[in-house]
């Protein structure tokens, strides 16, 4: 961990994730995509949440950031319990607290890549720090795309246009939802050199889903999912041990949680 | 690929996209309801009509009426004599004579009864054992025959709708001669067949009905009722031997059927015009909406399509496959609409039953009906869906399955080059015609509305973009980013956006041409009156129909009237044709009416004189000196000189005469008084004159007294009712506008699910996701508002103009319309967004992640 913002390093949690549990349907078609979950992020880390096709990585996040509804259990972000929030409040949290990255990039079509960035303030009516943007985007590499429709941009320039949208704001907690799923590997270096340094100069937390180990990598923790459990986590590894890892994993499904030998299954909370 | 396969893609996409079917269908439903529905009407009024007629002149072999020329004058009481003492050699069986009248009856409340258009007759009682249909006609239990001036019966129907009974006392007021307002009672009700809804026939003794009816010397008609062994063509034949062919018309019982119903025929033929052109309307319109619709759900299908091309299935198959879905969809819109438009047709033909005095009668379902709503239905969604599934098939597969959304901004610039020729010619043509006058210039200022029409359909989009633009700025300033996101949602697909606005585009054009010609007539009315009458009361009917000549009695004995002249109408021959102009009877024309004589001649009219208007002498090279010779009815020779020339003026045309030439041309019988000018004499106020008038006239029950600005007011009510179907056209394009628009943005909002989901992810709220959705929905509406009011006035001003030959006066702009058409735009966009808008919020954040 190098700089985090107010210097308090992991200390201090930003998202907080309770015996989380989540079933789709009901009776003979039940399923559990999450099976009480309880993990921690800390603020300024970049964590990515990996796990393989069905293991509830997804889910996890859009229960964490606000974009779906646990069957029971808790979720904080900061200070904020998401559980019984109405629409409105999640709403309002999701535009002022949380930063998104998708991995369709998500742009409207619409807008220019400068109005795409300010959009989350411009509905918030918040004014934009001139400064800060010019910052963000001058680091990402868009002053000079900003009055380009997503059109007329490149896969990874509209997933660096989402980057800067979620930075902009400076939300307590970015969410990447594999980020760099459409891109090339190129591409995808960029998004997440970005994402990386958001975390090392700008101290801003992150949290990405993938199933790249090599996105992984970049991470400061790394934590698997199988089966709706959180079954492994590893702190900042190589691509190599993390494909190593999901590789076990894949495996492993069929005998369940448990049985990967883990090094140090340190799940705070 | 087999066929039934790709019947069965059609088929299950179908199925799975339930909400975009029942848009479609509704599109459809809308245009083909319309057209089932005034034709159904149409087809039942008709029938309700012929059946009514069916029934009239009952047992007639052969009738002698007054001919048309002779404009409505009795029989003479010598035809009857000759006929009666002729009898057998002619093979008359039974004989009777009938009079009738127009006449206005009181109902239980005291006010003059309403019949909604449907005449009211007064006639003779003629006793079961004289009629010569004993059982066409019977009197209800509990009644008797009339007897006397103080007694009446009355139809049944008429009765029963306003109250009355045997033993009631009303008043009836017998509309020409000069027949006093008379208080009578009921003794007996009528039982007519086909005689229905607001149809009135007052009876009386058939010697009181010739005394208020005839000359005393006539008789209103007379009805035969041949021997066996004659046929009625042969007892017409014989007769119209014996009778003066210039003054009487001998007809058999079917002919007189066939021409009450032929009259009514054209009128039906007019009303089904009407409302044809309403269902026009609504198909054009609707044309649109199916077409915008099946434009977007193709294009939102592309990807599919694309699939269905690159695993083989060619372009005529996958063409087919959407025209087959068309097909279908036509097939079960038009069926619904039909469904729809009977009802609509029930539902009017209650609203005309109660409101006016149409004929009742069954709901009639005519083949054609059916067939036309069918077709339309099935054509106009087939052609509709063509279009965009030929554009479709074009498209290479492998681009189409890469392209994420329907973005269709391109190749606008052939389409708006064209619209813009189309532009230049409508102008031109109406510019052109604007500045001429007369029916040539009309016409050109017609087919200028034509290609003004088109040039706004072709041109549209290139349009939209601008001007949505420009006043999404505006519109858009105070909700910030929420603004700007809806004005460019409403400018990103520029055809789209203009096709939807084009509901509003037609029907705002028509309002507004009809709304400028309104508002004209009303200021030429009301210009006229303030220059053109001095009077201070202006009397007259409230039915705008003729005055008892006996009011003008009635008013003369009122103290304190200064100046009085009673308009009058004649009819008289003049050079072998008839004519027809304005008697003035009284004094003081001069001052009650400003004429504006030319060459110094005098506002007064010399009694056995006339004034003419400029135009028309002109037109009959008449002038100032000139003695004219009419010829009455009668054959009797008037002359009458030509006493002043004075400018046109809408209020009389085209020429007054005056009093002793109209008592000599015109017979007593005949005389009606249109209406009455009055001013007060020396030392008399307004008020009080006012006050005695109205206890004078208190007995006429359908007299109004009116000063000038109350005058107005009713040419203007006139003028308003005769607009009616402007507010109709309003009504129905407003309607028919909320529902496209619904349409294409509950489509756009299922397009535009991921995007919207994302808004929703990245923080906004749902109230902002709805009130981005009405502004896009005002957007959109008030852009078709405009641009229709914009060519509407254009051509309401160039037709005003042209007109200027039939007393027009200058066009005169109804502000207050048009800021109410673009005001009730507004309205039409927000409803038409709130369902739209609703599902748009309801959009989940999850959706932005979703695959399409």
């Amino acid at each position: 961990m190098t700089h985090s913002r107010g210097g308090t390093g992991h200390h201090q949690v930003a998202a907080v994730a309770g015996n989380l549990t989540k079933t789709y349907g009901s009776g003979d078609t039940e399923v559990a995509a999450l099976r009480g979950v309880s993990v921690a992020f800390g603020a300024g880390e970049f964590t990515a949440i990996m796990g393989p096709s069905g293991s509830g990585k997804s889910t996890l996040m859009h229960c964490l950031a606000g974009l779906d509804v646990a069957t029971s259990g808790s979720v904080r972000i900061g200070e904020v319990e998401l559980t019984g929030l109405s629409d409105k409040a999640m709403t309002t949290l999701r535009r002022d607290r949380i930063g998104f990255v998708f991995q369709a990039f998500n742009l409207v079509p619409t807008l220019t890549a400068a109005e795409n960035i300010t959009l989350p303030l411009d509905i918030a009516g918040r004014d934009v720090d001139q400064a800060w943007f010019d910052t963000v985007v001058g680091r990402l590499g868009l002053t000079d795309r900003l009055s380009h429709r997503p059109a007329e941009l490149s896969g990874g320039q509209q997933q660096r246009v989402a980057c800067a949208r979620a930075l902009v704001g400076r939300p307590d907690i970015i969410f990447g939802d594999e980020p760099t799923g459409n891109l090339d590997s190129r591409s995808s270096g960029e998004v997440l050199d970005i994402l990386r340094a958001a975390t090392d100069e700008f101290g801003q937390t992150v949290v990405i889903v993938t199933h790249d180990p090599r996105a992984a990598a970049y991470a400061d923790r790394v934590v698997f999912l199988a089966d709706g459990q959180i079954v492994r986590e590893l702190h900042r590894p190589s691509a190599d041990d993390v494909f190593e890892v999901m590789r076990n994993l894949d495996g492993a499904v069929v005998g369940g949680p448990g049985t990967v030998g883990g090094t140090d299954p340190s799940v705070v909370v | 690929m087999s066929r039934s396969v790709m019947r069965r893609v059609s088929l299950r996409n179908l199925a799975a996209h339930k909400l975009r079917l029942v848009l479609t269908v509704f599109s459809i439903m809308l245009g083909t309801s319309f057209v089932a529905g005034s034709m159904v009407f149409t087809a039942s009024i008709s029938n309700a009509f012929n059946s009514l007629f069916d029934n009239v002149a009952p047992g007639v072999s052969a009738e002698v009426s007054p001919s048309a020329d002779s404009a409505g004058e009795g029989v003479e009481d010598s035809v009857v004599a000759e006929l009666r003492s002729r009898k057998g050699e002619l093979g008359i069986d039974r004989l009777v004579t009938d009079y009738s009248a127009m006449v206005t009856v009181a109902g239980a409340d005291g006010k003059a009864i309403s019949t909604g258009g449907a005449p009211s007759t007064g006639s003779a009682f003629i006793p079961a054992d004289e009629a010569l249909a004993p059982d066409a006609t019977t009197v209800l239990p509990g009644g008797r025959a009339p007897k006397g001036k103080g007694e009446i019966a009355i139809n049944a129907s008429a009765a029963e709708k306003n109250g009355l009974k045997v033993g009631s006392e009303t008043k009836v007021i017998v509309g020409q001669g000069s027949s006093k307002p008379m208080t009578v009672t009921v003794v007996a009700l009528l039982d007519q067949p086909g005689a229905t809804s607001g149809f009135v026939n007052v009876q009386f003794e058939a010697a009181v009905a010739r005394q208020l009816m005839s000359d005393g010397a006539s008789v209103g008609l007379i009805d035969m009722r041949a021997v066996d062994g004659v046929s009625p063509e042969q007892l017409r034949d014989r007769v119209a031997a014996i009778v003066d062919p210039e003054r009487y018309e001998v007809r058999t019982g079917d002919q007189v059927r066939d021409d009450a119903k032929s009259t009514f025929t054209d009128f039906l033929n007019i009303f089904q015009a009407v409302l044809l052109a309403f269902a026009a309307i609504g198909l054009v319109v609707g044309t649109f909406i199916i077409y915008n619709t099946f434009s977007m759900i193709v294009a939102q299908r592309n990807k599919e399509l694309a699939l269905l091309r690159a695993v083989g299935a060619s372009k005529q198959q996958v063409s087919r496959s959407v025209l087959f879905e068309a097909f279908i969809v036509g097939v079960v819109g038009g069926a619904v609409g039909l469904v729809i438009g009977i009802g609509l047709a029930a539902l009017l033909k209650m609203l005309a039953n109660s409101g006016t005095g149409l004929p009742e009668g069954p709901l009639t379902v005519t083949p054609a009906a059916v067939l036309a709503a069918l077709f339309v239905g099935i054509v106009v969604t087939m052609i509709s869906a063509w279009v965009p599934a030929s554009r479709a098939s074009r498209v290479a597969p492998v681009e189409a399955m890469r392209a994420s959304t329907a973005e269709d901004g391109s190749n606008l610039r052939r389409r708006t080059l064209v619209g813009a020729g189309f532009g230049v010619l409508a102008l031109g043509l109406i510019i052109g015609g604007a500045t001429h006058v007369g029916v040539g210039p009309a016409v050109a200022v017609g087919i200028g509305a034509g290609f003004a029409i088109l040039a706004a359909v072709l041109g549209g989009p290139a349009l939209a973009q601008p001007f949505v633009g420009g006043l999404g700025r505006v519109l858009g300033a105070p909700f910030g980013k929420i603004g700007s996101l809806a004005r460019t949602n409403a400018v990103r697909n520029p055809r789209r956006t203009s096709a939807t606005a084009f509901a509003l585009t037609l029907g705002l054009l028509l309002v507004s041409i009809i709304g400028i010609l309104g508002a004209s007539f009303k200021g030429t009315a009301d210009e006229a009156v303030d220059t053109g009458i001095g009077a201070e009361f202006i009397i007259s009917d409230t039915n705008q129909q003729a005055l008892p000549t006996s009011i003008v009695d009635a008013v003369a004995g009122t103290d304190g009237v200064g100046s009085m002249v009673a308009f009058g109408v004649v009819q008289a021959r003049y050079d072998g044709s008839f004519m027809t102009g304005q008697a003035a009877v009284g004094d003081g024309l001069g001052d009650l009416l400003r004429l504006e004589m030319l060459d110094g001649a005098s506002a007064e009219v010399p009694a056995d004189g006339l004034l003419v208007t400029e135009a028309f002498a002109s037109k009959k090279n008449w002038h100032r000196g000139d003695k004219l010779t009419f010829t009455t009815i009668g054959g009797k020779d008037v002359e009458v000189t030509v006493a002043g020339v004075f400018k046109d003026t809408p209020l009389v045309q085209p020429w007054i005469m005056g009093a002793e030439a109209y008592r000599d041309l015109v017979p007593r019988s005949l005389r009606m008084t249109t209406f009455v000018l009055v001013s007060p004499a020396p030392g008399v106020t307004s008020d009080e004159l006012r006050e005695r008038l109205d206890t004078a006239t208190a007995d006429f029950l359908t007299v109004q007294i009116q000063d000038p600005e109350e005058f107005k007011g009713t040419i203007a009510g006139v003028i308003d009712q005769m607009l009616a179907v402007l507010y109709a056209m309003l009504g129905l394009a407003l309607a028919i506008a909320i529902l496209g628009i619904v349409n294409t943005l509950a489509l756009s909002v299922v397009e535009r699910k991921r995007e919207i989901g994302t808004l929703r992810a990245i923080g906004m709220l749902r109230a902002q996701v709805r009130r981005s959705i009405y502004l896009e929905s005002v957007l959109i509406a008030v852009f078709g508002a405009v641009l229709g009011v914009c060519i509407g006035s254009v051509l309401g001003w160039a037709l005003t103009r042209t007109l200027a030959k039939w007393g027009l006066g200058d066009p005169v702009m109804p502000w207050s319309l048009i800021g109410g058409t673009v005001l009730a735009a507004f309205v039409v966009g927000i409803l038409a967004a709130l369902w739209p808008a609703v599902r748009a919020a309801r959009t989940k954040p999850l959706e932005a992640i979703a695959d399409l």
